[in-house]
């Protein structure tokens, strides 16, 4: 679909198929390539033996996987779009250069509202599935209580009043994200907003980030390996995620972790 | 009062010494001439030794240990050389300096050749000079971050100018090849740049050296009927040599450690392809917190650019006893 939109003219300007995340300094190009490694069997370790990667980070799914973002990036993401995140990829959808975009949820109530792009003109959907499964990366933001805080009663009273169902439900209301089973599973939520089925079929396949408290120097190594293969045509697939392997090894290490 | 005194310094000494009070005055008194020079540079050196000696030390101390600036509580352990054996057997880094190698030497000669030519093109002191030379120097007066920025736009392969410059030029298609993220492309286009910002210091630079050359070395050259190219070749060029190789050595230096204009261009994309080394040292100290590793690296910078530019202030000062 992407290669069909890509190259036509439309209205004497060039639009592209569709629009990734590419984003080298923080988190982007991960986030979006996760997205397709998922469904090719990408694992952060094996699911037996933790910390041991080899085979699981680097297996022949993952790499697939990272082959496929890497077609898609190639063959329809607009030129120039090699750094770009969230706000770029609203600006291409927005502007009509992109027929579609990979984005967070949180964007469509206000890209339904756009009286450019949104209302009728508008549709969601999932991230399609590959040969080992249907997953999506997860999103968000946590909620935790600074353990020194002077407030930490009232704040852990905040958190178990916004948890409320009711509460909850008035924040879908109102444009927030809710992820709680009362809300979502309610009869009347897939029609309580154009992009709900496809969020509610969303929270079913999220798969959630390694819990692992080297998280920042695992996501820094994923970020330059990923982008170096992707963007950069640096080396292979499958040199790309060897390499990752070794980065990670060496960052456990330094932590004394045993890792493989 | 102060205003008599004003026509008459002895009379002014003694009006101020009248309403000096005594324990003060009996102590100037006591200060003797290099005393008080150094009670005047003292504040500059105490800033001095806080915000530079001091953290060079702390940072050779942190380059032996395994600390990290986001685990201040975690045990501190000395690893003696293992950071540096780190550095210097890790490919990225190389790479790293290969990518500021290749920007380090290529902006120099630009930057020298179209500074030089600009400058004995303005030397020639035609009409509307003055203006033109101010045009010229107004890159270099723009803060690097915003050029960064503004560039970013003008090579956007979609909406920039500069694409649809060079295709007015050259007639190819505006929108077949994009500079900041083209693999091939990008490394010049952060040339392309600091190149377009840091010419005009060049420039200045020389302009300084081609004025200093006394105009009676020409004319008795004339004299001796010697050509353009040779008025060039023997009197020009020796004469302004130093003050090419200074700006060499400003430029060198400063693009060594360039970061936040390329930062901004392209944040060492597309991949590591335009990674400089303080880019690579700014990751590894403030996103991975690797300080202890950072500290090294830095300290390995550090010594690089001192080593080379010790080595060339020799040879710029043999230059200038010739």
């Amino acid at each position: 679909m992407s290669k069909f939109f890509t190259g036509k003219e439309i209205d004497g300007k060039k639009v592209y198929g569709s629009y990734i995340f590419t984003e080298r300094g923080s988190e982007g190009i991960t986030m979006g390539v996760t997205n397709a490694m998922y469904n090719y069997g990408f694992l952060y370790e094996d699911p037996k033996q933790p910390y041991h990667m080899e085979g699981f980070v680097n297996s022949p799914g993952a790499v697939k996987g990272l082959d496929v973002y890497k077609e898609l990036y190639k063959c329809c993401q607009p030129a120039g779009l090699t750094n770009a995140y969230m706000s770029e990829g609203l600006d291409a959808f927005k502007s009509g250069q992109v027929a579609m975009q990979m984005n967070w949820f949180a964007f469509f109530p206000g890209l339904y509202k756009d009286p450019n792009v949104g209302g009728a003109k508008i549709g969601f959907f999932i991230n399609p599935a590959g040969p080992k499964g249907q997953f999506t990366q997860l999103g968000g933001q946590g909620i935790s209580v600074v353990s020194y805080s002077k407030n930490r009663e009232a704040s852990l009273q905040y958190i178990k009043w916004f948890a409320q169902p009711d509460v909850q439900q008035k924040w879908w209301e109102l444009g927030g994200y809710s992820a709680l089973k009362a809300v979502v599973q309610k009869p009347s939520f897939p029609a309580s907003a154009p992009f709900a089925p496809a969020f509610l079929k969303s929270m079913d396949m999220m798969v959630d980030f390694w819990a692992e408290p080297l998280y920042v120097d695992l996501l820094l190594d994923m970020q330059k390996r990923v982008h170096d293969y992707v963007v950069a045509d640096q080396g292979t697939s499958q040199a790309a995620l060897d390499m990752l392997v070794k980065d990670w090894i060496k960052v456990f290490k330094e932590e004394d972790k045993k890792a493989e | 009062m102060l205003m008599k005194a004003g026509n008459d310094p002895s009379a002014f000494a003694s009006h101020l010494t009248a309403i000096t009070p005594p324990r003060l005055s009996r102590r100037v008194r006591g200060l003797s001439d290099r005393s008080l020079a150094w009670l005047f540079i003292a504040p500059v050196m105490i800033l001095l030794l806080a915000i530079n000696i001091f953290p060079l030390i702390w940072a050779v101390r942190l380059s032996f240990t395994n600390f990290k600036s986001n685990l201040p509580n975690a045990p501190l352990r000395f690893v003696g050389l293992a950071n540096y054996a780190d550095i210097l057997s890790d490919e990225d880094v190389w790479r790293a300096m290969q990518v500021t190698a290749h920007f380090v030497v290529w902006t120099i000669v630009l930057q020298v050749l179209l500074g030089f030519g600009l400058a004995l093109l303005i030397n020639q002191k035609f009409r509307g000079h003055g203006f033109w030379t101010t045009v010229i120097l107004l890159p270099m007066m723009l803060s690097p971050a915003v050029v960064g920025n503004f560039w970013t736009f003008l090579l956007q392969p979609q909406i920039g100018l500069f694409n649809d410059i060079v295709a007015f030029f050259t007639g190819i298609d505006p929108h077949s090849f994009q500079m900041l993220g083209d693999v091939k492309l990008a490394p010049w286009s952060i040339v392309l740049v600091d190149t377009w910002m840091w010419t005009p210091y060049v420039m200045l630079i020389c302009l300084a050296g081609l004025r200093s050359i006394p105009e009676d070395i020409y004319e008795a050259a004339e004299v001796d009927r010697a050509s353009r190219w040779r008025q060039f070749w023997t009197i020009t060029l020796p004469m302004v040599l130093p003050f090419l190789m200074l700006a060499v050595l400003f430029r060198g230096i400063e693009n060594f450690k360039m970061f936040d204009m390329v930062n901004l261009l392209t944040a060492g994309g597309p991949g590591s392809i335009t990674e400089l080394a303080s880019i690579t040292l700014k990751r590894e100290a403030f996103e991975k917190w690797r300080t202890g590793y950072s500290s090294a690296f830095a300290i390995i910078l550090f010594v690089t650019v001192f080593g080379a530019a010790n080595i060339y202030v020799k040879a710029l000062n043999r230059v200038k006893q010739r």
